[in-house]
């Protein structure tokens, strides 16, 4: 085992300097604020964008901002003096310096140390040495979490641990422990609130769901009410996912709509309440694949379903090729939008000349509509997703 | 998928690149410089430049271009004149310009563009002054910052510059340069001396 660690561990540390996002360096000159004596960076940057020379405000929960912060303030001595301004640098051409390559490096490293993380915590969640060995080979050699945490760089992977450990926690029985990792996930990203219904359902005692609610209920305050103002609920709130799931919807009379997403969350819930025998996991799981495939998605959100989607395929092989559909068609609806950093601009570190080459949309536009070409694939994901799903809420097996 | 994930990192490292090459048509040769001043260009309003070609296979130029609240939907034309004859000229509409954008007016490549004297014009005589495009010069106030493009005729050629120029830009950053390959290095050594599991 300790092979393939090593293994995954250098494959990681070839991909970490040499692919490059505008978010990684959008968000750390953000982060970058806490140093300088900002605390509530979420009005900071909206009275001084005109200052700025990078304009977008903060679209994350505070844990984000303290986290990468505090770690910009912990490396910034191997980081070097130019790291500043090269994040400042909205020019586009930033990737062409020589440094490029030692600040993704770094800036990466919190992602690599729990990415590994995550491979060890799922192992935690398997009994048997064979089922353990294949989820961390599962996870640490699939190429779809490697282009999601490595070249797209977002801060994903920090909840998506954290939701593991929380799985972790319900099944050694501590849901109070439990509903505090939840809770810090969400102090990053608000995401995994799908879960805490879930999670409530699955606690037998009626005090220790409580005291769960209690938990993350006054986490989630500690951890949010420093930062509560209009700007924060504007920049974190009302952006991303929340209105997204708020959009896929039916016109019935009276000016009303009603939501696909909420209401089908809602059946799930339900569902969970009443049938406790079918795992955790699954509605984890089941709660993703009713909120991505019906929203217009950020491909780093597939991350959210990428732990699942590795136990399913271990659990379920003889329907593994569902779960390779489903990757395939997610990651072509966001290879189609009409950004080149969803295909060749992620190889600008290596050469800037790859910004010259068509996005895969404008290819697309020669011959067809290319929204009516995401529109196919993502039309298949929520097909597999459903399919998934029913087989997943329908039987449970051991 | 574990060989399938060792072989697509290799892929992306190795291969990817190069085989993006290909889909590369024009380089750019000079950059645009530091974008300092602003100046309308609307109605009568023409930006001239004049410039020598320093290679062959002229095919597009490119200029930063504000187009504020992308509220100009007008053209905006690039006219390439030598020897007071238009030899190029190309047209992006305000549609099709994001604020701030590096925008490329692409034309039929001038084959023996080498040496020649050119003289550039940009103007847009449909925009009105309220909406007018503003685009960058220089320091000097007067030199429009533009990149000019040349097309990519040698493709094995423009690999191997790609390559160099990747791996030029590595090396200057000297200390991490050798971090980086020693951890490297150590990690595949302690991994190759490890007993096979």
């Amino acid at each position: 085992m300790k092979k393939l660690l090593i293994l995954a561990i250098i494959l990681r540390l070839l991909l970490m300097p040499f692919f490059f996002h505008p978010d990684i360096k959008t968000y750390h000159f953000q982060a970058s604020f806490l140093q300088k004596g900002v605390f509530n960076i979420y009005p900071y940057l909206i009275e001084n964008r005109e200052k700025l020379p990078l304009k977008e405000e903060f679209v994350y929960f505070p844990l984000t901002y303290l986290f990468l912060g505090g770690y910009q303030a912990l490396v910034s001595p191997l980081l070097g003096a130019n790291f500043t301004s090269w994040l400042a640098d909205a020019s586009g051409r930033a990737v062409e310096a020589p440094q490029t390559f030692r600040y993704l490096f770094f800036l990466k490293l919190p992602y690599l140390v729990l990415d590994i993380l995550a491979a060890f915590v799922l192992m935690q969640l398997f009994d048997s040495k064979k089922d353990k060995r294949r989820i961390f080979t599962l996870w640490l050699f699939n190429p779809f979490s490697l282009i999601l945490i490595y070249f797209f760089s977002n801060v994903d992977i920090i909840p998506v641990t954290l939701v593991l450990l929380s799985l972790l926690a319900m099944k050694r029985k501590k849901p109070t422990f439990a509903s505090l990792a939840l809770a810090l996930a969400v102090g990053f990203k608000a995401y995994p609130i799908l879960f805490l219904p879930l999670l409530l359902a699955k606690t037998e005692r009626w005090t220790d769901k409580i005291k769960s609610l209690a938990v993350f209920v006054l986490t989630s305050i500690a951890i949010i009410l420093p930062f509560w103002s209009p700007a924060f609920v504007a920049s974190s709130f009302a952006s991303g996912l929340t209105n997204r799931i708020l959009e896929a919807g039916i016109n019935i009379s009276g000016g009303e709509r009603v939501l696909i997403v909420p209401a089908a969350l809602v059946i799930l819930y339900i569902v969970g309440w009443y049938r406790k025998e079918v795992s955790l996991w699954k509605y984890f799981f089941g709660a993703l694949l009713l909120v991505i495939p019906f929203i217009h998605f950020h491909i780093q959100w597939l991350l959210w379903i990428a732990p699942f989607a590795a136990i399913y395929v271990l659990r379920q092989a003889d329907k593994a090729w569902l779960i390779l559909l489903g990757a395939i068609a997610s990651f072509a609806v966001p290879f189609l939008y009409n950004d080149k950093f969803m295909s060749v601009g992620l190889l600008t570190p290596i050469s800037s000349l790859f910004t010259q080459i068509s996005s895969p949309f404008a290819l697309a536009q020669r011959f067809t509509d290319p929204y009516l070409l995401q529109g196919v694939f993502h039309s298949a994901l929520i097909g597999i997703s459903l399919a998934i799903l029913v087989g997943l809420i329908s039987k449970e097996k051991a | 998928m574990k060989v399938f994930t060792i072989l697509f990192v290799l892929f992306m490292l190795l291969l990817a690149p190069a085989l993006l090459s290909f889909a590369i048509r024009e380089v750019p040769l000079k950059s645009q410089g530091a974008l300092v001043n602003r100046h309308k260009i609307y109605g009568d309003i023409v930006a001239r430049q004049e410039f020598v070609s320093p290679k062959n296979g002229l095919s597009a130029i490119a200029v930063t271009i504000r187009n504020f609240n992308l509220m100009n939907k007008k053209d905006m034309t690039l006219s390439v004149f030598s020897d007071n004859k238009i030899l190029r000229q190309a047209t992006v509409n305000g549609a099709n310009i994001p604020d701030g954008a590096l925008v490329k007016f692409k034309f039929d490549s001038i084959f023996d563009s080498s040496g020649k004297r050119f003289t550039l014009t940009l103007s847009s005589p449909d925009s009105l002054s309220g909406e007018a495009f503003e685009m960058y010069f220089g320091e000097d106030n007067k030199t429009i910052a533009f990149s000019d493009y040349y097309k990519t005729s040698n493709k094995a050629e423009l690999i191997g510059e790609i390559y160099k120029s990747f791996f030029a830009r590595v090396f200057a950053d000297r200390v991490f340069a050798g971090f980086y390959l020693a951890l490297i290095f150590g990690t595949a050594f302690y991994l190759r001396v490890k007993k096979p599991i």
